[in-house]
């Protein structure tokens, strides 16, 4: 259904003649039957006139000289980071020099303690293994690192459809804000968790998914308790626009039977 | 579906991986104006955005291993400007807050601008209006309206969706139509 915050939200792009035909069209048909969308389009259209008429770039207002040398003051600041770098290093070569001049009983010590614990390690990787060890070598077989990252989804996309649920179901007590604290203490989590995805193999699908819960859940958790209702809101019609719980849905249904469940 | 670089600049940043300084430079020659407007937009004066964009291309020179290519070079590029403009702000707001304890809530409620003053251009009246937004709703403005980007990229740049970047386009039209009034009874 079409709503009027619908037609707002869109008025931009329609003014603009940046929407599909079909959308146009619709929203042409809108403001024929309603006033109130009418007057919001009129005022939209007069501020983007004004906007357009007057609004220049802040880099027009820098001299030419300016963009001139930019390139080069980047050059000269990554010359001097790395210097920096460098100079960073150094007391870690200052660290081995301490540890060269040690004196020769405590450098003995250390070097014995290290060689019990290798020789330890080899005489553990050494033991031959009972039947009964062999047998459960057999049974459970080390996860490869794909399986890993599949069970690692399979359980981001569970927590992700809990929060997403909970986002969507969330309904303020009467006449108090909404409290989602523990939303937003889930949320960083998440954001956390989809970080370390960036790294690894993900079909592009996956990898579109997880990002785009990662902006919903950074939302979540940098709303701020004054605006809480009306950004949780907002929060809210980003996830139903977006389609997010179908979207996880259907991610779901590709990981979880990597794990044979 | 989300446009890699171009083939142009996917060369250029291949050849800067390598160590290719002139690629690096052209790369920076190409979008340093529009990472110094990204950045004007959040912080407001012109001393910061150009330490924000120049550190932006400090930072790309160094995680330049890490970009997959999965969005645009410029996207990618002004994420990292909106971040450390937004960091930025967060230490103003907080160096604010100390000196502002300090003064009472009438001095504080002064600053707000509510209508014309004499001797001021058309293009001076909106920026006042437009730098009076609130972050996200001024960054949204800009990047939307003033630099061209689309619905996508700036909902990719902001790390949002893209109904939040309507939402905010909106709401920040509505009140700058609000604080430009005058202006338009005028015409």
């Amino acid at each position: 259904m079409i709503t009027h915050s619908y037609i707002r939200r869109r008025l931009y792009e329609y003014i603009r003649g940046e929407l599909p035909p079909e959308e146009q069209d619709v929203i042409e048909r809108h403001l024929l039957t309603c006033k109130r969308c009418r007057i919001a389009h009129e005022q939209m259209t007069l501020t983007i006139q004004v906007l357009s008429g007057d609004t220049s770039l802040p880099s027009e207002e820098r001299s030419v000289e300016f963009w001139n040398t930019f390139a080069t003051r980047v050059e000269e600041q990554i010359q001097r980071t790395r210097g920096a770098v460098v100079q960073k290093e150094t007391p870690i070569s200052d660290a081995f020099q301490w540890i060269l001049g040690m004196r020769w009983r405590t450098a003995l010590s250390i070097v014995g303690g290290f060689a019990a614990i290798a020789a330890a390690f080899f005489l553990w990787q050494g033991h031959p293994a009972t039947p009964d060890n062999r047998q459960t070598e057999v049974a459970m077989p080390v996860p490869s690192a794909l399986e890993r990252v599949d069970e690692r989804m399979a359980q981001y996309l569970r927590k992700s459809q809990t929060l997403l649920v909970g986002l969507t179901n969330k309904r303020a007590a009467a006449g108090r804000p909404v409290d989602i604290d523990a939303e937003r203490e889930a949320s960083r989590a998440l954001v956390n968790e989809a970080r370390l995805f960036r790294h690894e193999p993900l079909d592009p699908r996956s990898a579109r998914l997880v990002g785009d819960l990662e902006r919903i859940f950074i939302e979540v958790a940098n709303t701020e308790p004054s605006r809480r209702t009306a950004d949780i809101d907002m929060i809210r019609s980003g996830i139903r626009q977006e389609n997010l719980l179908f979207k996880v849905r259907m991610a779901q249904a590709r990981f979880e039977p990597a794990q044979g469940k | 579906m989300p446009a890699g670089p171009s083939a142009e600049e996917e060369q250029l940043i291949l050849r800067a991986r390598e160590g290719s300084r002139d690629a690096f430079r052209c790369l920076v020659e190409r979008h340093m104006k529009s990472a110094y407007n990204v950045a004007y937009s959040f912080v407001n004066d012109h001393h910061g955005a150009e330490e924000v964009a120049q550190e932006a291309f400090i930072r790309v020179y160094q995680s330049l291993e890490s970009f997959r290519g999965d969005s645009e070079f410029s996207t990618w590029l002004y994420r990292i400007v909106t971040n450390l403009s937004l960091n930025r702000l967060k230490q103003i707001r907080r160096r604010q807050e100390r000196e502002v304890s300090s003064l009472t809530e009438e001095h504080v409620g002064s600053v707000e601008y509510t209508g014309a003053m004499p001797g001021m251009e058309m293009s001076e009246h909106i920026e006042r209006a437009l730098h009076e937004l609130p972050t996200m709703q001024r960054a949204v403005v800009i990047l939307r309206h003033v630099d061209g980007l689309s619905t996508r990229q700036v909902s990719r740049i902001l790390r949002c969706s893209e109904g939040t970047v309507k939402t905010h386009l909106f709401r920040g039209l509505e009140k700058m139509k609000k604080k430009l009034d005058y202006l338009q009874k005028d015409r």
